[in-house]
């Protein structure tokens, strides 16, 4: 007799994660009359995406003139080259659309005088291929993320689809031939496991910001999708890429967004000077994050930064009056004032480069089907697996993600991979039992976690390896540093197997959750400073100090890691797709990334 | 099952800054809550991420029954 009550599920589509990406995907695939479940951890409006408020990019001209392929420029530029041109033009291409259905759908767009809707200007977003700066980001006041949650989840109920709320999703089933069949979820209000059986998963489960100390996302964000992935034996991509938001509330990790840049404010260094006048003499104080981050942090490590210690930088939005940041930036004010007891319209914000989003991921094509590399074929697809949104690695952000980009990938993906689901099976299809392997392997697990009784806590195995990724993986790397770091990470790893769980019981055991979350975590964090330290040049947000160019000629390819289970990494590579979907576009061929 | 544990899980929140807020009352102000602040507390984080921001930000009203415990959540960061 097990120990646990188990119950079976079918659905055609069992979709992991209630974030935006999970959302636009369930309520898709709900419209195109695929039997649809949505597991998420959390309920579906406290999803992370819920944090976004800068606004979605679409160029929709409505401020000026904008064109999708300046967009498209924008983001291979931003990417560093390491996008993949045929996801990218997908990408801006179904931007209009997808911003004007989500307005049918019931977002609330801000809008302007005239009544379109308002656009405001973000960092690397320009016009005429970086002549100009575009206006190019649409925005729910400041509550973009949330609508955006709100509307598809009342979309997705409409359309029956069925919801499985404070479910935590474990492991995929696999069976022999590689071919995902399902997924097993834990439901953490009454202890029952279930077992979904699925023609197709999709995993949306957002990024892994938890692997640092100082991360702007919240505490769910912990690369679950990725971790599954990795257990599953399929590579995960370009994990050396994280991003790093140049205004993180220096002490907290609470972010200033961006758009205060956008609406006229700027960095200062210990002088009083504005650098970045010196490090990008167009953009200024809105050129891309990495080089913002870059540059604060060459300021700081100089001896110019701010504060007793000198290791922060100040944001200025004094000048723009009382007025201006109430009206424009409504909240901002206020969280200085919790976050950093700073009085915003009489004295500046001390910020530091903080993780903001995770480039890499569950490498897929642009439908979001799952690839793998597979006898010498790198865009061979993973049958009955998906993943969509910052879990997935499509890749539209390469080395490097523009701000307002990602609630467009999300949309944009979420919405492509119901498409092909539409397309690729039928309705009700008749489905073969799990693969009973693949059931025991997940329970196995589950099992082992459950009963983990070692020396170790939870929090004391995720400090470690928060501090050791935060001191080692930060915005300037070195091989020498990077090293030690992976020594260090390789010891953390193992000591996941000296871990223990208190609390035995099955029903809100928020220990046991975050015991499997950091399982998830580790993954992550180990396959991406070991990629850093694999990564032999400069590239978008990942800066070597000991290799400080981009070298095309090595290294424009994508890095795929599998782990094994005693967390070895094995690295390989997929080129670069170096075309578009169309001739409206030629190939943007690499430049120095300059603005 | 701990009670604790139930209302950790929901303090789990989209933000960030509602994380830090949260956690921090959990440690400080949470075992020495009364009944009813407990109950004011469930009845907050029933609430959507932006409104209980904007709350704690002072951007939105709050209730008088929740203003005492606006005010510990304000000063959970310190
Ligand atoms: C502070 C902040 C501000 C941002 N602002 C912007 C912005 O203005 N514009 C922009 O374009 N981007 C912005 N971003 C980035 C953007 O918000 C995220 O990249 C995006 O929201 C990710 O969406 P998602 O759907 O992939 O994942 P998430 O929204 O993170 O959702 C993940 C979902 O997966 C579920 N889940 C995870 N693990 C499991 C599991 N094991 N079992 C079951 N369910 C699980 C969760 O419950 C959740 O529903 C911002 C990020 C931050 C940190």
């Amino acid at each position: 007799m097990s120990e646990y009550k188990i119950e079976h599920h079918t659905y055609d589509v069992v979709v992991v994660g209630a974030g935006g990406a999970g959302l636009r995907a369930t309520f898709g695939m709900a419209v195109k009359g695929l039997s649809t479940a949505c597991i998420t951890k959390v309920f579906p409006t406290r999803s992370h995406t819920v944090a976004a408020q800068g606004g979605m990019s679409a160029a929709l001209g409505n401020m000026g003139p904008d064109k999708w392929q300046w967009h498209m420029y924008d983001t291979v530029k931003g990417s560093d080259w390491l996008g993949d041109q045929d996801a990218i033009e997908y990408m801006c291409r179904e931007a209009g659309p997808a911003v004007i259905e989500l307005e049918h759908q019931g977002v609330p767009f801000s809008r302007t005088e005239e009544g379109r809707i308002y656009q405001r200007p973000f960092g690397g977003m320009t016009t005429e291929f970086g002549k100009g700066i575009a206006h190019r980001t649409c925005a729910a006041a400041d509550r973009t993320g949330h609508a955006i949650l709100h509307t598809l989840y009342q979309q997705s109920l409409r359309h029956n689809a069925v919801f499985f709320i404070e479910h935590f999703a474990t492991d995929l089933i696999m069976d022999e031939n590689g071919i995902c069949r399902g997924v097993m979820a834990w439901d953490l209000a009454n202890g029952i496991l279930r077992l979904f059986r699925a023609q197709k998963v999709v995993l949306a489960t957002g990024g892994y910001g938890r692997a640092y100390f100082s991360a702007t996302s919240a505490h769910t964000c912990t690369g679950d999708g990725n971790g599954m992935v990795a257990r599953a034996g399929l590579p995960l991509q370009d994990m050396e890429f994280t991003q790093f938001h140049p205004t993180g509330i220096y002490g907290s990790g609470c972010l200033i967004t961006e758009g205060v840049r956008g609406e006229g404010g700027y960095l200062t260094n210990a002088q009083g000077e504005r650098f970045m006048e010196r490090y990008a003499p167009n953009a200024k104080d809105l050129a891309s994050r990495d080089v913002v981050s870059r540059a604060m942090t060459i300021e700081i490590n100089e001896g110019r930064g701010v504060g007793k210690d000198k290791d922060h930088i100040h944001l200025h939005l004094e000048h723009l009056g009382s007025d201006v940041i109430h009206e424009r930036l409504p909240g901002i004010a206020e969280s200085a004032r919790i976050f950093a007891g700073v009085d915003v319209t009489k004295e500046p914000i001390p910020v530091l480069p903080t993780v903001h989003y995770n480039m890499g991921g569950i490498p897929t094509n642009y439908h979001g089907e799952v690839v793998t590399l597979k006898n010498g074929e790198p865009d061979t697809v993973v049958p009955g697996l998906m993943a969509i949104g910052e879990c997935a690695c499509v890749s539209v952000h390469g080395a490097n993600r523009l701000g307002s980009n990602s609630l467009l990938d999300i949309v944009v993906f979420g919405r492509a991979a119901a498409n092909r689901c539409a397309e690729t099976l039928t309705p009700g299809a008749v489905q073969q039992d799990l693969p009973e392997a693949g059931v025991q392997k997940a329970m196995d697990r589950f099992k082992r976690i459950h009963h983990a009784d070692g020396k170790l806590t939870t929090a004391q195995v995720r400090d470690n390896m928060q501090r050791t990724m935060q001191k080692h993986a930060a915005v300037f790397r070195t091989g020498e540093s990077m090293k030690e770091g992976v020594a260090k990470m390789n010891e953390i790893y193992a000591s996941f197997n000296d871990v223990s769980v208190k609390d035995r019981s099955l029903v809100w055991n928020s220990d046991l959750m975050e015991t499997f979350e950091l399982a998830n975590l580790l993954d992550c964090a180990q396959t991406s400073i070991n990629c850093a330290l694999n990564r032999e040049e400069s590239r978008g947000a990942h800066a070597r100090e000991d290799f400080p160019d981009r070298n095309d000629e090595t290294w424009m390819k994508h890095s795929i890691a599998w782990l094994d289970e005693a967390g070895k990494v094995a690295i390989d590579y997929r080129p670069v797709h170096t075309y578009t979907l169309t001739d409206e576009i030629e190939y943007i061929a690499p430049k120095k990334r300059v603005y | 099952m701990s009670e604790l544990s139930r209302v950790k899980m929901r303090c789990r929140r989209g933000m960030k800054e509602l994380d830090v807020v949260f956690g921090r009352y959990l440690q400080n102000h949470y075992p020495t809550a009364g009944d009813d602040e407990k109950q004011y507390l469930e009845e907050l984080l029933d609430l959507q991420d932006p409104l209980l921001f904007g709350m704690v930000l002072g951007i939105d009203p709050v209730p008088l029954q929740y203003e005492s415990l606006i005010v510990k959540l304000r000063q959970a960061h310190d």
